[in-house]
């Protein structure tokens, strides 16, 4: 292998593993927040991509994705007020049972407004930064700036502000944080909305180096066994688990072929559920007798 | 059973809270029924009676998780019958749990701080926006808590972690939780439950010293009879979801149908 293709393997396993970051860190927000295994994250990530190649010709790049990320936290508000709200309380299978309908709902609204025909996203630059013998796309290193600037907006947010301590308790337990005087419902939708905020910018980072389809919510599938490696309950586990599975499946690509890929991910994902079923990052729940 | 017995000696006095005629059933099973009784401003009023008798389900009514089949509670003139339990801290309702296992990886001073009310939804859009204001407040909740701890000598547990925190200090952080929200009515469900005997002392000099500081009212469950006897003026003994006595301590520990249906025969 050249240096020049060792860059540029290295340049997609990075920019793969930023979209699966922004994948798993809109899944596990969902989980340690309102314990809420959200199955629609990859709808949530394609109507992310399918908005701003509505807005983004029309306003340009950077305002047309910011203008997504505000439709976005309103759509991931609106999915919990109008429907997940009322399984508050609710048992974790009622809720995930739940986001399989908002799923259908998302691809529905879709196809109504956009139909079936793929779509494009032009990338903010078409730039490229020389590296080594080489040179790498700039929106890769953009697509990484932002991953980390989230990632650690994220965290900041929950171990600093008191607004994320009060969704840590909730996160903690649901009816107690009731109990505290927490307004569970508000914190609940804003962490919906900040789902919405992380599948926006993961959905405009993927698509536009591939397509806007209705094939975009197989991203979730893909990065799900990198959750799953961190623990579902872990930001840098989700972190770091997608950038290793990332890694994994490009070099497996590279070296073994696209069919491999994907079975040696699952099997990495079945052999650390084996091992340790809370993830490389998370912890073991303790249950009373 | 509505409650002729051991009429409250404060009636003529303001009533921090009153229950009136309360009953719950959940399903089939009748858990209150006709439950009637005051707390005066400033008095601390013991529930008392065996496992089941509903001392922790008149709490839960209180603090609004439960909706009462029928009767009304006020707090202080308010009727929170119907309120919903997040918005009941709002009537200076404040109220402590008897399980504190569920939430560990917060520091015993992030707890205190959850009892803070935050100025909805300004703080919140502050605190997201990452504004001064937000940033202000984020740091007024967490001082508030840290002096509350040192005030009450909790000092040097602020940063430790709940699950890490000896028991007895949990249940302590989690009682200033509850102070810190500043409430004229506080609801303590086992307060001591779990604790070294060492610590129940601890935590009763903990409960006294808020009384006096606050002047404010408390109702108080406690299976240890002689924990609860150390802070309350009055007692309400339940049997079966039903009062049994009211009145004052010796009164009710000596009333024939308490040491029939509590304490027991022999006693």
């Amino acid at each position: 292998m050249t240096a020049a293709s060792l860059v540029s393997l290295v340049a997609s396993a990075m920019l793969l593993g930023s979209v699966y970051s922004l994948v798993n860190l809109g899944v596990v927000l969902l989980v340690r927040t309102t314990g809420t295994m959200n199955f629609a994250q990859g709808e949530f990530i394609m109507l992310g991509a399918y908005v701003m190649s509505a807005l983004g010709p029309s306003m340009g790049y950077w305002p047309g994705l910011l203008a997504t990320c505000v439709v976005m936290a309103s759509v991931g508000f609106l999915g919990y007020y109008l429907l997940m709200r009322f399984l508050h309380g609710g048992s974790e299978f009622d809720k995930v049972v739940l986001t399989f309908m908002l799923s259908i709902i998302l691809t529905q609204a879709v196809i109504m407004l956009w139909g079936t025909d793929p779509r494009e996203i032009a990338p903010a630059t078409r730039a490229r930064v020389p590296l080594l013998d080489t040179s790498v796309q700039a929106t890769t290193f953009i697509a990484i700036a932002m991953t980390v600037a989230i990632a650690v907006g994220l965290v900041l947010f929950l171990s600093r502000s008191i607004t994320g301590l009060r969704m840590r308790a909730l996160s903690a337990d649901e009816s107690l944080a009731e109990y505290y005087g927490i307004r569970t419902e508000v914190l609940s939708g804003l962490a919906w909305a900040m789902a919405g905020v992380c599948a926006a910018v993961a959905g405009v980072i993927y698509a536009q180096g591939t397509a806007v389809a209705l094939t975009l919510p197989e991203i979730l599938l893909l990065a799900f066994p990198a959750a799953v490696l961190g623990g579902l309950e872990s930001f840098e586990g989700a972190v770091i688990g997608s950038l290793v599975v990332a890694g994994v499946y490009t070099f497996t690509n590279y070296v073994l072929g696209g069919q491999w890929s994907i079975v040696i991910v699952y099997s990495l994902m079945l052999i650390t559920l084996m091992v340790r079923p809370y993830g490389f990052f998370g912890r073991p729940v303790a249950q009373r007798l | 059973m509505t409650t002729t017995l051991g009429a409250s000696p404060q009636a003529s006095q303001s009533q921090a809270v009153s229950l009136d005629g309360v009953c719950l059933a959940i399903g089939e099973v009748d858990i209150l029924d006709s439950v009637t009784f005051d707390v005066a401003e400033g008095e601390t009023v013991g529930l008392i009676g065996a496992n089941g008798s509903g001392k922790s389900s008149i709490l839960n009514v209180m603090s609004g998780y439960y909706s009462p089949t029928a009767g009304a509670v006020r707090v202080r003139g308010h009727d929170v019958t119907k309120i919903r339990a997040e918005r009941v801290p709002r009537y200076g309702v404040g109220r402590s749990f008897q399980s504190v296992g569920a939430i560990k990886d917060l520091t015993v001073r992030e707890l205190i701080a959850l009892g803070v009310e935050p100025a909805w939804p300004s703080s919140l859009v502050a605190s997201l926006l990452g504004l001064r204001a937000g940033r202000s407040a984020e740091r007024s909740a967490l001082d508030r808590a840290g002096a509350l701890a040192d005030e009450y000598g909790l000092g040097q547990f602020i940063g430790v972690r709940l699950d890490e925190a000896p028991y007895g200090v949990r249940k302590m952080a989690d009682l200033l939780r509850v102070f810190v929200g500043e409430p004229s009515v506080l609801l303590l469900d086992e307060p001591a439950s779990g604790v070294a005997k060492a610590d129940r002392s601890a935590i009763v000099d903990l409960i006294s010293q808020w009384r006096e500081r606050s002047g404010g009212s408390v109702v108080l469950v406690d299976h240890d009879v002689a924990f609860v006897v150390r802070l309350a003026s009055r007692l309400v003994a339940l049997s079966s979801g039903r009062v049994v006595a009211v009145g004052p301590v010796d009164h009710v520990l000596r009333d024939d149908a308490v040491v029939e249906s509590f304490l027991g025969s022999s006693a």
